[in-house]
């Protein structure tokens, strides 16, 4: 590893499960070859390069003082500070595995305005709702009690909080909805399955925008119908042939 | 021990959904819901139908999840979009037939498929109760609930044998459903559930019992503790089958 972590994230770990499903495949194709990608939650770490070498972050744009989602190259004893992510609760990093290993590819950065720069929005798009009426119009707020395992929500204004169901399987996105009215999105670490009613299903493409939520940040729900939902992700997947630029 | 054979039609009682681009509900409620009872579902959902549908491959590597009594099938977004874009109607149709063959096995006569033999593969387990097992507990809210003394819900918990139904939540959790003739205990879900519930904490949703595995988030009525777990550490396999009996025995210190 060219790479020395002087010091480390709040939390630093593999991308097993990302948060952001898409984060890790596109800093591969930007680092030409298969990386050790980093998932940094809430802050990063501040990085010094023994010798010299590439890394990329991902990020949504301005979250950070330098390029995001294109390689950064970096000269023996370079530092890189990436303690205060500004506006995003993680990052991703894209560090070399190998000091010997070549890409295999060309390196790439992603086209300004590529739909692969994630942006963060406080619009989530649902590709299924029990009931159309359920989130419309309603304001939520993300809690600080939210980590990997669920986001937890509380409502602007109070929603008809859910019944309680025979238990029935749970995946990331599922939208539960407690008695108590306050949404709960079951994370990448959550429950295989659960008891409190299932009211919605977040859309793929937006699951990256999950990434980038902090406590505190408002959001509100818009549905989508599913045609739509997978149309996205075969817009994300096009683009990760059509927006890399070889640089 | 009687059971009415499962119909013909299985495939008909079996409702699909898309629950959103990439996740199909498959529930068979209908299947179980003919007065069967616990010991009739747990035949229909015997231990080999049950590993059949948890272990099967399925052919696009999806990932089978077995619910109460739904079935949830989720693709992998990147390598499956496409196809789920142009084929949902055939990938929903040939599921509804995967699962209404493996039910269908289960309520066959001859299969594996056996009633609960009540004298055979009963796990003990020992818990402390209330407050000696020094935990935070919701036997007052439960008491209040079902207008009954904490000391009456306890009684009727440790006069219940329960069946282990099927795994989930987490690695090592057992829905744990009493048999039929047990006295009976409501248990609704807390309004918000708690961020931390200790492991071994023993507790009780909706009609099951059940005991956590590790510490993490929970919504059911803690009641007691228990050294006990589901998940043998030395192979990380599950050390219970669905149909084992469990019966909870007060410590006495």
């Amino acid at each position: 590893m060219t790479i020395e972590i002087i010091k480390p994230a709040a939390s630093m770990r593999p991308q097993i499960n990302p948060m952001d499903p898409w984060a890790g495949r596109i800093l591969n194709l930007v680092m030409g070859h298969n990386a050790d990608i980093l998932e940094c939650t809430l802050t990063g770490p501040i990085l010094r390069a023994k010798s010299r070498t590439v890394i990329a972050i991902g990020a949504p744009e301005g979250a950070l003082p330098y390029p995001v989602w294109e390689p950064i190259h970096l000269s023996a004893g370079e530092e890189l500070d990436l303690r205060k992510l500004g506006g995003s609760s993680r990052i991703y990093l894209a560090l070399s595995s190998d000091s010997t290993s070549r890409p295999s590819a060309p390196m790439c950065r992603v086209a300004t305005g590529s739909r692969l720069r994630a942006k963060k929005s406080g619009s989530i798009e649902l590709s299924w709702v029990a009931d159309d009426a359920l989130f419309s119009d309603a304001a939520f707020q993300l809690l600080a009690a939210s980590d990997r395992r669920g986001l937890r929500y509380a409502a602007a204004t109070q929603v008809k909080g859910g019944r309680e169901i025979p238990p029935e399987p749970m995946t990331y996105g599922a939208v539960q909805l407690p008695p108590s009215g306050n949404p709960i999105i079951v994370g990448p670490d959550g429950p295989l399955t659960g008891g409190y009613q299932r009211l919605a299903t977040v859309a793929c493409s937006s699951l990256r925008n999950l990434a980038w939520q902090l406590p505190g940040d408002q959001v509100s729900f818009t549905k989508i119908c599913r045609d739509e939902a997978l149309k996205q992700v075969l817009d994300l997947e096009d683009a990760l042939v059509r927006d890399l630029v070889p640089c | 021990m009687k059971f009415e054979p499962v119909k013909n039609n299985i495939i008909n009682q079996i409702s699909a959904r898309w629950i959103s681009e990439r996740e199909l509900a498959l529930n068979f409620n209908q299947v179980l819901d003919q007065g069967l009872g616990t010991e009739g579902r747990l035949r229909i959902l015997n231990a080999k139908v049950r590993r059949n549908i948890s272990q099967s491959r399925h052919p696009d590597d999806a990932t089978v999840v077995l619910g109460a009594n739904c079935v949830h099938i989720t693709w992998n977004i990147e390598s499956s979009a496409r196809k789920l874009a142009q084929e949902s109607q055939t990938i929903l149709n040939q599921a509804i037939q995967w699962l209404g063959a493996l039910l269908q096995e289960g309520g066959d006569k001859g299969s594996e498929a056996t009633a609960i033999d009540l004298t055979a593969n009963k796990i003990l387990i020992t818990a402390s109760y209330g407050d000696s097992a020094s935990i935070s507990h919701d036997l007052e809210k439960l008491a209040r609930e079902n207008q009954l003394t904490p000391a009456e819900i306890l009684r009727r918990h440790l006069a219940t044998t329960y069946a282990v139904a099927f795994s989930g939540f987490q690695p090592g959790f057992a829905y744990l459903e009493p048999l039929e003739d047990s006295p009976k205990i409501k248990a609704p879900r807390h309004e918000t559930p708690r961020a931390k519930v200790p492991a071994g904490a023993i507790a009780l949703g909706g009609p099951y019992c059940g005991i956590y595995p590790a510490d993490g988030p929970g919504g059911w009525n803690i009641i007691g503790l228990t050294g006990t777990r589901f998940l043998d550490p030395t192979n990380g396999c599950d050390s219970w089958q669905p149909g084992d009996l469990v019966q909870f025995v007060e410590e006495i210190k």
